[in-house]
């Protein structure tokens, strides 16, 4: 599908502004300034030839469908298959396309897990890298100053401003992502979840465990869906 | 992974290894505060193109050796609170290590 | 010498723990970046080196307006676009936008 050029005259001049072929959900209404950088830059690199059009439309789909859902069904699957459990953490790579997840990005996946004496949590301190294959879009308080700054430095307190306490024969691990290797946190399957379903599983397997600054919980009126 | 790696690796998992205390200008992988600390190899995690000449329009090849680094908590931070057992990871580009027995004054 | 974005271990202040959905600009911008780095004509490690040297008041900026400033600098240093041009299509834009009934 073809973008349109709509002509349009503004101050005497002509101007092809190059819109988004469906002309809707794309189209920017804000005039401040980020938005209109946006879009100009998105039409100065279309018009040049340098992107597609399509490209840009295929990777915003991409991010829309790509979530922690992922994410939520590798736990799950590694909770109740022990052998696969074993080999996500030996070769993430390998394990998670047998669950048809690719690896995208050149980035390496690393699944670190959480034991009864081992609490993973991770942050990138350079920039904000973050495993979005398997997570998604990261949230903004990864990607913030403090969070950068203080995870490494005080990571119980950090914990604990996200409600998680732990003991002090706990070890605290964090992982600075600073490289090429990404990294997803494998928590303990919690107590009050026996017989339940993969789905019902990957449901209580948020983000926010997934990053490790917090554990799943089971719902107060929780039951097993089959 | 990329292809051209000239070196065998210099490490293994096991290895107390020490990040050059050094500041050089420009793109650098490795954060301010693990330099000049020391730490165990964890693990070996591939050879791959360095990002201090990707950033600037290098292939960064050939590529060099990764590894992932645990530090103690207690080593890094002087007035870390809480227990010694506590431990941060990372991955640092072997031209960023040394072994720790080499540690200069 | 330690770095504005090299911020590990640095004193801050308390963090925000709500979610924020992504501003469709944002999403844009991710995904031309995105294309840009398809087509191989851009790694994230240039893009990361133009965030780094950002001068001081643009690295306050919030995180995809930091992207953006990087980005443009980005463009401008491989001869793809310049500022010049890309503030003039800006302009153009909004007068389209506010020409609209």
């Amino acid at each position: 599908m073809n973008d349109k050029a709509a002509h349009t005259h503004a101050e005497g001049h002509a101007h092809a502004i190059l819109r988004w072929s469906d002309d809707s959900a794309h189209d920017i209404e804000e005039t401040t300034r980020y938005p209109l950088m946006t879009e100009a830059i998105r039409q100065i690199l279309v018009e040049k030839g340098i992107i597609s059009a399509d490209a840009v439309r295929h990777l915003i789909e991409q991010m829309d469908a790509r979530s922690d859902v992922t994410g939520g069904k590798i736990v799950a699957r590694a909770w109740v298959d022990p052998a696969f459990k074993e080999r996500l953490l030996a070769n993430t790579k390998e394990a998670i396309a047998e669950l048809g997840i690719p690896e995208v990005d050149a980035t390496h996946l690393i699944v670190v897990e959480n034991t009864e004496t081992v609490h993973n949590v991770v942050v990138c301190t350079l920039c904000s890298c973050y495993p979005r294959m398997v997570l998604g879009m990261p949230p903004e308080w990864y990607k913030s100053k403090a969070y950068r700054s203080r995870v490494v430095r005080e990571p119980r307190a950090v914990l604990k401003a996200f409600g998680t306490e732990l003991a002090d024969n706990v070890t605290v691990r964090v992982h600075d992502s600073n490289a090429d290797m990404r990294y997803l946190v494998l928590p303990m399957r919690p107590l009050g979840t026996e017989g339940w379903s993969e789905d019902a599983l990957a449901h209580i397997v948020t983000r926010d465990c997934m990053v490790g600054v917090t554990v799943p919980r089971v719902p107060a009126k929780a039951h097993a869906v089959e | 992974m990329s292809p051209a790696v000239v070196s065998p690796r210099r490490f293994a998992p096991g290895d107390r290894v020490t990040v050059t205390y050094t500041h050089p200008p420009g793109h650098r992988r490795i954060p301010y505060y693990i330099r000049g600390k020391s730490g165990l190899v964890e693990r070996y995690c591939g050879a791959f193109p360095n990002p201090e000449e990707l950033a600037y329009g290098f292939d960064g090849l050939p590529a060099r050796h990764l590894y992932r680094v645990r530090f103690q908590q207690t080593e890094i931070w002087p007035t870390y609170d809480g227990p010694a057992h506590d431990t941060l990871d990372l991955e640092v580009y072997e031209h960023w290590l040394s072994p720790a027995e080499e540690d200069a004054s | 010498m330690r770095r504005y974005h090299d911020m590990g271990g640095q004193p801050a202040g308390p963090i925000d723990t709500s979610d924020h959905a992504m501003e469709p600009w944002a999403k844009t911008l991710t995904a031309i970046v995105g294309a840009l780095r398809a087509q191989g004509l851009s790694r994230v490690d240039e893009l990361r080196r133009h965030i780094e040297d950002l001068a001081p008041q643009d690295y306050d900026r919030s995180y995809f307006e930091r992207w953006a400033e990087a980005f443009c600098d980005l463009l401008e240093e491989k001869g793809f676009t310049s500022r010049a041009e890309i503030e003039a299509r800006m302009a153009a834009i909004k007068a389209e936008i506010e020409a609209r009934p």
